[in-house]
């Protein structure tokens, strides 16, 4: 029961946070669609389809529910755990993050989360270098439930060769992954 | 081929079912072994080991020891604890060995009438789901019928008197008892506490189970720490919950091994595993033997020859392992949201404030004086002695400030000795002199 709600409230996240987001991207000051309020101009709605749209493009999913997502230049991606993972796992109590600067290769061991007594280890799915984590993970590891695939996110990794991302699953392939 | 060489051979065939018992009663190897079980097995397979280790307190890995350990207690009293198999024969005066195991969860106690079980298992989506407790239940459950599983995936005892039979759960059932779970003084005591791990394809869940443990009343005792109270940390908390044994008065008294032969059977039972012409480690002594379906043995130190094990061995007995873990934390005379009590010979203006990272003091600020300005200058003094020292290699906070603070006359000499024995104790475990602070 308490895993149904938690899922509920985790799939309401990342929409909250493209809103957030969005206005920073559209580089003035007043939202597009106040200003310009005729017909020709993108609704927010529709701009949110936008961007969202190439970003999903460039976000995979691995079969041990990691996800990652790409920079635009393809230079940087950001790693974390599915919505999926992270209500299955339940309430997380423990984050362990990478160090940085650490050289690893795709299948290797970044960090682990506990719950539920269970330490589970966190893969990366490409080749490359730690160059950021998210240290608000050590102080409350519970956003990881909250947004996994948000303002949970683990680390951030300087990509040694974006077509080891391309050929991860992408959203489709990684749901019908998950209902097997 | 040596037992080693043929041990690697099986674990990593595709056999689908192992069972291995231990007959060795070290921790760090047991653990070593495991984890050599959980690496290299099959991704296919599910393993069955058992072992019973030596007095020791096994910490989660996401936890913090200080926070955990009373170590004062476990380097004086090893020696009057209860050794459950040589009652007679003298306790061997050795620390209680602390060890962090590679598994999450909270501290266990673990002695020779505890039995721990794991099972290694194919992950299904990430979770370890703790299903075996239950295998463990129908186990226990032939020794005493008041065991259960329950909601934290622990096995407990139901304290109360048995129901009307009208309420009696299915005997399947095992997470309820034909037993009231409350008789209005007891509440259920835990005999099994779990924990779990995962990894890629492959799952892990041990846990212990308390058949006849004669430290049962010291247990909270040695898990109870006195610097807890003035440490504030994020790692992984641990429950503290009632303890007992499987073993009571009213009920027959099995051996470790009866009960690891009936953990055993249940799990043969759970998989239907075809056992034809294999003798069972509980029926003979021999190595290792195997059949199409089910690998099978009693394990020892000879394992040290796979140079995994022999690592993993070294690595989780290594002070760095234990107590140089990344995670941060401060220790405070004065925390902020708490008060907890100061000894009646800690000088009453002294403050301490330390920050540690992987066992290092990153910074600290210690002062004696209650004057804002001399105490700043206090700190400086302190920390230019104590900042970047690794605390696995200090002898005793009360030598290093001695020779590296200098002081400005008898009573300060004396309170530095004070705040020094107050680190050594709360850090270093050292009991402190009373006589001697007082001097």
């Amino acid at each position: 029961m308490a895993a149904i709600v938690r899922r509920q409230v985790a799939s309401k996240t990342p929409s909250l946070s493209c809103a957030v987001t969005l206005f920073p991207t559209t580089g003035v000051r007043t939202p597009a669609w106040r200003s310009q309020p005729n017909k020709t101009s993108p609704s927010p709605f529709n701009r949110r389809g936008f961007r969202t749209s190439p970003a999903s493009y460039q976000k995979k999913y691995t079969k041990d529910h990691e996800w990652i997502e790409l920079s635009d230049d393809k230079t940087q991606g950001t790693i974390g755990i599915t919505h999926y993972a992270a209500s299955a796992l339940g309430d997380v109590v423990y984050v362990e993050l990478p160090t940085l600067d650490l050289q690893v290769s795709a299948g290797d061991g970044i960090g682990a989360v506990e719950s539920v007594k269970s330490a589970s280890d966190i893969m990366t799915p490409v080749t490359g270098k730690i160059i950021a984590t998210n240290e608000k993970l050590e102080e409350k590891p519970s956003t990881i439930n909250q947004g996994p695939e948000g303002e949970g996110w683990i680390a951030r990794i300087a990509v040694e060769d974006a077509k080891e991302v391309e050929s991860l699953m992408d959203l489709d392939a990684y749901r019908k992954h998950t209902e097997e | 081929m040596s037992i080693a060489g043929r041990f690697s051979r099986l674990v990593t065939s595709p056999i689908k079912h192992h069972v291995y018992v231990s007959r060795s009663s070290d921790v760090a190897l047991n653990l070593s072994i495991e984890h050599y079980l959980f690496q290299r097995s099959h991704p296919a397979s599910t393993v069955l080991f058992l072992y019973v280790n030596k007095p020791c307190i096994v910490i989660g890995t996401n936890q913090n020891p200080w926070f955990e350990v009373n170590h004062a207690l476990t380097r004086r009293n090893a020696a009057s604890l209860d050794s459950f198999s040589q009652r007679d024969e003298p306790v061997p005066k050795d620390e209680i060995r602390v060890i962090r195991r590679r598994s999450g969860g909270g501290t266990v106690f673990h002695d020779l009438g505890n039995v721990n079980f794991s099972v290694i298992f194919p992950l299904v989506d990430k979770i370890v789901n703790y299903k075996h407790a239950e295998m463990v239940v129908r186990a226990i459950r032939k020794t005493n019928p008041r065991a259960r599983v329950n909601h934290r995936h622990d096995i407990v005892l139901d304290p109360g008197p048995l129901l009307d039979e009208s309420d009696w759960p299915d005997s399947h059932d095992t997470r309820r008892t034909a037993y009231a779970f409350d008789n209005g003084e007891l509440e259920p005591r835990k005999i099994s506490g779990s924990a779990g791990k995962a990894s890629g394809p492959r799952g892990l869940h041990h846990g212990t189970c308390l058949l006849a443990s004669p430290n049962l009343a010291s247990i909270s005792k040695y898990l109870c720490s006195p610097a807890a109270p003035f440490l504030v940390t994020k790692a992984a908390p641990s429950t503290p919950s009632p303890v007992a044994n499987i073993i009571s008065q009213d009920t027959p008294k099995p051996t470790t091994s009866m009960l690891q032969q009936q953990i055993i059977d249940a799990f043969i039972q759970m998989y239907n595993i075809d056992t034809t012409k294999l003798s069972l480690p509980h029926e003979s002594d021999t190595a290792l033997q195997n059949n199409k379906h089910c690998a099978t043995g009693t394990l020892d130190h000879t394992l040290l020859e796979i140079p995994e094990i022999r690592s993993g061995c070294t690595e989780i007995q290594s002070p760095e392992w234990l107590y140089e873990q990344k995670r941060e934390f401060t220790l405070s005379s004065h925390p902020s949201n708490a008060h907890p009590t100061l000894p009646d010979w800690f000088p009453p203006s002294a403050r301490i404030h330390l920050v540690i990272k992987s066992g290092l003091i990153t910074s600290s600020s210690i002062s004696l004086s209650r004057h804002p300005s001399i105490a700043a200058s206090e700190a400086v003094k302190f920390n230019a002695v104590l900042q970047n020292t690794r605390i696995i290699k200090l002898d005793s906070f009360r030598r290093l400030l001695d020779e590296g603070v200098s002081v400005d006359g008898a009573k300060q000499r004396r309170d530095i000795y004070r705040v020094g024995a107050w680190l050594d104790w709360m850090l270093l475990g050292h009991e402190v002199d009373v006589r001697m602070a007082n001097k």
